[in-house]
């Protein structure tokens, strides 16, 4: 977990429907797969076992799948994990990065000094 | 019988040897210039691979080491069943009949033991290949499809997380296959050359030439001509997506080449189509300097095609083997009458014929000419004896002119019939001899 976890588009997907609706039954899911993606069965049950391996959610004995980590959480360790990369972990680089690029803008300005102040 | 099937396999896969060279030969010639219809000399390849079907003729037609094999393992096949067979009164009157056999014959040789060990355990192995072959791939198809049943369809493409790169995959429903992290103008790069090759419905041709490399394993330049078949579908499909694309766009496609080039392809099966293959070298140098197709390739190269695809359908036949394919009931004369067949010609051949039974005619073949009547054991036309028209297709198989057949009609003294070839004087009615002789003999 502390390394970051890598998800696919289709996992991201599928992983941001099981957050808006956690917690929710796995044979639920079943059916919103096979309504939204045409998936049977066994393919969502694949997909939501990779998710709880991963670490992301959690399975309990009834089949109720609910999150370990909230998508905020996991974006921001996401992120991180992309400043560790290609940054060498320097936040600093990674926002100049921005300012070299474009101007920032008055409201992005006043976003970052709150996030900063906080 | 598997091996016989073994046997026509090997005898396709000789003669697919010349058009494959053919074909590679003409490619180098052409040198890109008529990609297209380099594909379609590709598939008349993959058709040759497939039909079983060879004409065989004694004059015209590629030497064939197969068909010697066949006619050897006719021979022994024979011999063998002769020693095995059970003491019937067939088998008695045989060796009561006073023929002169010559050595080639001779059904006691032994010499022909070994090619048939041979023979047969090829067979065993060409049959174990094909299995192999068979479930090899198809447990590679069933996981690939696994892997793709978890993916979104978006305007009619799947995306998928699993694949590194895009192809076509299925066979009946066939769908364009999208690695999700593939985007923007990739993507639409991407798009462009799996539409081309789903529109061509190139799959369907990629799955025949995989059922002619199931047959044909053993043979490297059926490997050799579908490596090269892929080359030039790929060409071809490059060709036709950036036809209509801007110099930008072209930039485009080359970019996305390059880049999905080196993310590895670990999906190397045979039945998918790759977007980049080993050889993208060549693609860069199709796209970038492309030849100028001229009609007069085009239409050279599908001349070459039909031409020499029809010349391999002809094999030159083996004597006294006339055709490898042959049809049921030759197949079943050869079983219950081994007798009859594969004898020397050189001193011409007789047909003893009685008529047991008015109109019932029962032939025996032996080899010689000016053989007594007497010679012929009765017992044996009425257990052995063959109708005319068996006869005439035994006949059939040798390669000898008419006037060195000589039909001898025996009179059936065991008869309560007489008349026709049983006149009381012991002459024959010239009329029904006539008619007998055009049964026999005719083509």
């Amino acid at each position: 977990m502390d390394q970051g976890i890598l998800l696919g588009e289709i996992e991201g997907r599928f992983a941001d429907i099981i957050w808006e609706k956690a917690p929710i039954s796995s044979s639920a899911l079943v059916k919103i797969g096979a309504a939204e993606f045409n998936w049977k069965r066994t393919t969502t049950h694949n997909v939501i076992r990779r998710l709880t391996a991963k670490g992301l959610f959690s399975r309990d004995e009834n089949g109720i799948v609910s999150p370990m980590i909230s998508k905020e959480d996991f974006q921001a360790l996401q992120s991180r994990r992309f400043v560790d990369i290609v940054f060498n972990g320097s936040l600093p680089m990674f926002v100049s990065g921005f300012v070299k690029n474009n101007t920032l803008s008055e409201d992005d300005v006043k976003q970052i000094l709150t996030l900063l102040g906080k | 019988m598997p091996v016989r099937l073994f046997l026509l396999i090997l005898a396709i896969s000789f003669q697919s040897v010349v058009i494959i060279l053919c074909t590679l030969l003409f490619r180098k010639i052409s040198n890109r210039r008529c990609n297209r219809a380099m594909c379609f000399l590709w598939t008349l390849v993959a058709v040759r691979l497939l039909l079983p079907i060879s004409f065989a003729s004694h004059k015209a037609g590629i030497p064939n080491p197969a068909n010697y094999l066949t006619a050897e393992y006719e021979v022994a096949a024979q011999a063998d069943r002769h020693a095995s067979a059970d003491n019937t009164i067939s088998n008695q009157h045989i060796s009561d009949l006073p023929i002169p056999v010559s050595n080639t014959a001779d059904f006691s040789n032994t010499a022909h033991t070994p090619l048939l060990i041979i023979i047969r355990t090829a067979s065993f192995i060409w049959i174990l290949g094909v299995l192999f072959f068979c479930v090899y791939n198809i447990i590679a198809y069933i996981k690939l499809r696994v892997k793709l049943s978890e993916s979104i369809s978006e305007d009619n493409i799947m995306l998928c997380d699993h694949i590194h790169i895009p192809f076509v995959f299925g066979l009946f429903r066939p769908r364009i296959f999208i690695p999700s992290n593939l985007a923007g103008d990739s993507r639409r790069d991407a798009i462009a050359h799996e539409s081309v090759h789903l529109n061509r419905k190139d799959n369907l041709l990629r799955f025949l030439y995989i059922c002619a490399l199931a047959l044909h394993w053993f043979n490297p330049f059926a490997w050799i001509a579908f490596r090269t078949f892929d080359r030039d579908l790929e060409l071809a499909c490059d060709d036709s997506a950036i036809s209509s694309m801007t110099k930008e766009e072209k930039d485009s496609y080359v970019n996305t080449l390059l880049m999905l080039s080196c993310s590895g392809n670990r999906n190397a099966l045979i039945h998918i189509s790759s977007f980049s293959n080993g050889l993208v070298r060549e693609r860069l140098v199709n796209i970038l300097s492309p030849q100028k197709s001229s009609r007069g390739a085009v239409i050279a190269c599908l001349t070459i095609g039909v031409v020499v695809f029809s010349t391999s359908l002809i094999t030159h036949a083996h004597e006294n083997v006339s055709v490898v394919f042959e049809n049921d009931t030759l197949q079943a004369l050869r079983q219950d009458y081994p007798q009859y067949f594969n004898l020397p010609t050189e001193g011409g051949l007789t047909v003893f014929v009685s008529e047991p039974i008015s109109g019932e005619y029962r032939c025996a073949l032996v080899a010689g000419s000016n053989l007594h009547p007497a010679n012929a054991d009765l017992l044996t036309f009425r257990n052995n004896g063959v109708d005319p028209e068996a006869m005439n297709a035994i006949l059939s198989t040798y390669d000898i002119s008419q006037e060195n057949i000589h039909i001898q009609p025996v009179i059936d003294l065991l008869s309560s019939y007489s008349g026709g070839l049983n006149t009381v004087e012991g002459q024959t009615d010239s009329v029904v001899f006539e008619r007998l002789q055009q049964r026999l003999l005719k083509d």
